[in-house]
């Protein structure tokens, strides 16, 4: 008997998504018509009304700019905690996952969804509700992912493993979006995103 | 839901590159968090092929009106695979890229080279059974970009890839066999060495060329996928 290492394909690694990106994910964002229809639904489970939230939300870099070019996905939960890791058209509401990009202009970016639930993993761990984001721009020469909790559900945020064990204490707050007050019949949330510099966004090494 | 195989990071660009100008003020400067992957990053979006339309993985037909686009007719193919070498199948691979005079059909690009009236740049498929995808498009053209002197990108096409959990998410870019600029490049340049460079280098494929029809260049993926052992135990 002889022990044999198994052939070993290498990663391939990643480049930038450019500014051009909205071609190929987002192509209605590309300011031409007759692209390709996007894959991912602009709003949610847009038939459920309980339990709307809506995220805004700038990115900024190190220079204090904006970043108007990033695109954003997202991935979450559904409102009891599950992962629908099924085809959207196999589902009765659609799947959770989704992407936005920063506006040209004003740099605003808008995530129109249902709350997730909290998800309990296969340690037994809480996480409290989040979104888990994955954000591609010029000059990310890889995506950076982090994470959006929510200010109103504190007391499910000081249990969350991440919170918890793993976040410096004086970085939690980049990761917990606040409510904003401004609309009474909608959820909103404010989520301000910063690559660099003072009060940068916590990121993760997956 | 397994264990992922780690990042190898020693073949990914580093997100401060100053040969990069853009990533000076966009790179984090506090290290990232590391932890091991939770249900939020072991799963992952499922797209079925009946989300994509009949000609969403042919650029070459999938804009055209009053003929087809200008440039060289080039099938890509490939297969997306892990670590060790098991096709990925229901992967879903976005891709675009500028036009044969290096022009992107976007609001935002204002390169001097004309856009081609039968040629939008965007294009989608989803891996079959063994993880191989396949598109038809047109070669595009090298252009400058803004990074201080005469930067040029080599012909290159933006590729996005969807792996089996969300933690393997990435885009890359395919450049072309033989390009003298890739060396040039500074984009290309934030490849930490030669071996992560040449694997995004497709290869020409005269076996999958068609006669009076298309050249052909293959160009593999491969992602983490879950952690597998490496060593495995043979008969002698």
């Amino acid at each position: 008997m002889q022990v044999k290492e198994k052939a070993n394909f290498l990663q391939t690694p990643s480049q930038t998504a450019g500014p051009y990106v909205h071609i190929g994910l987002l192509p209605d964002a590309a300011g031409h018509t007759n692209l390709l229809p996007r894959l991912d639904a602009e709003v949610l489970w847009s038939d459920v009304r309980e339990g709307r939230i809506e995220i805004t939300g700038r990115i900024s870099d190190g220079a204090g700019d904006l970043v108007k070019d990033a695109t954003i996905e997202f991935w979450q939960a559904d409102v009891s905690g599950h992962y629908v890791a099924a085809a959207a058209n196999d589902m009765l509401h659609g799947r959770g996952w989704g992407r936005c990009s920063t506006d040209f202009q004003s740099g605003l970016f808008k995530i129109s969804t249902l709350k997730p639930g909290a998800v309990v993993d296969a340690s037994g761990r809480l996480h409290a509700p989040h979104l888990t984001l994955w954000i591609i721009a010029r000059g990310l020469n890889d995506g950076l992912y982090t994470r959006i909790y929510f200010e109103d559900e504190n007391d499910k945020n000081v249990t969350d493993y991440l919170l918890t064990q793993k976040i410096p204490t004086d970085r939690k707050k980049t990761l917990i979006a606040k409510t904003d007050h401004s609309s009474e019949t909608l959820h909103r949330y404010i989520f301000d995103i910063v690559l660099q510099g003072d009060n940068e966004t916590v990121f993760f090494d997956l | 839901m397994s264990k992922l195989a780690p990042k190898d990071r020693s073949r990914f660009p580093p997100y401060f590159a100053d040969v990069y100008k853009s990533s000076i003020y966009r790179a984090p400067k506090q290290k990232l968090v590391t932890f091991d992957a939770t249900p939020s990053e072991q799963t992952g979006p499922v797209f079925g092929h009946d989300e994509l339309g009949p000609l969403d993985h042919d650029l070459i037909q999938n804009y055209a009106t009053s003929g087809y686009p200008i440039g060289e007719r080039l099938l890509i193919h490939g297969r997306v695979c892990d670590e060790t070498g098991r096709g990925l199948a229901g992967s879903l691979i976005e891709l675009w890229q500028a036009n044969a005079g290096g022009r992107y059909r976007h609001q935002n690009d204002g390169y001097l080279a004309p856009l081609d009236p039968n040629f939008g740049g965007c294009g989608r498929t989803i891996t079959d059974g063994q993880g191989n995808y396949h598109f038809m498009t047109i070669k595009p053209g090298p252009y400058p970009f803004p990074n201080g002197g005469a930067s040029w990108r080599p012909a290159h096409i933006h590729f996005s890839v969807f792996g089996a959990t969300f933690a393997e998410r990435f885009v890359t870019q395919l450049y072309f066999e033989g390009d003298p600029m890739i060396d040039l490049c500074p984009i290309a340049s934030t490849l930490p060495n030669a071996s992560a460079c040449s694997s995004l280098i497709a290869r020409l494929d005269m076996s999958k060329a068609a006669s009076f029809d298309h050249l052909a260049y293959r160009f593999d993926i491969v992602l983490r996928g879950p952690c597998q052992t490496h060593f495995e135990t043979l008969g002698s």
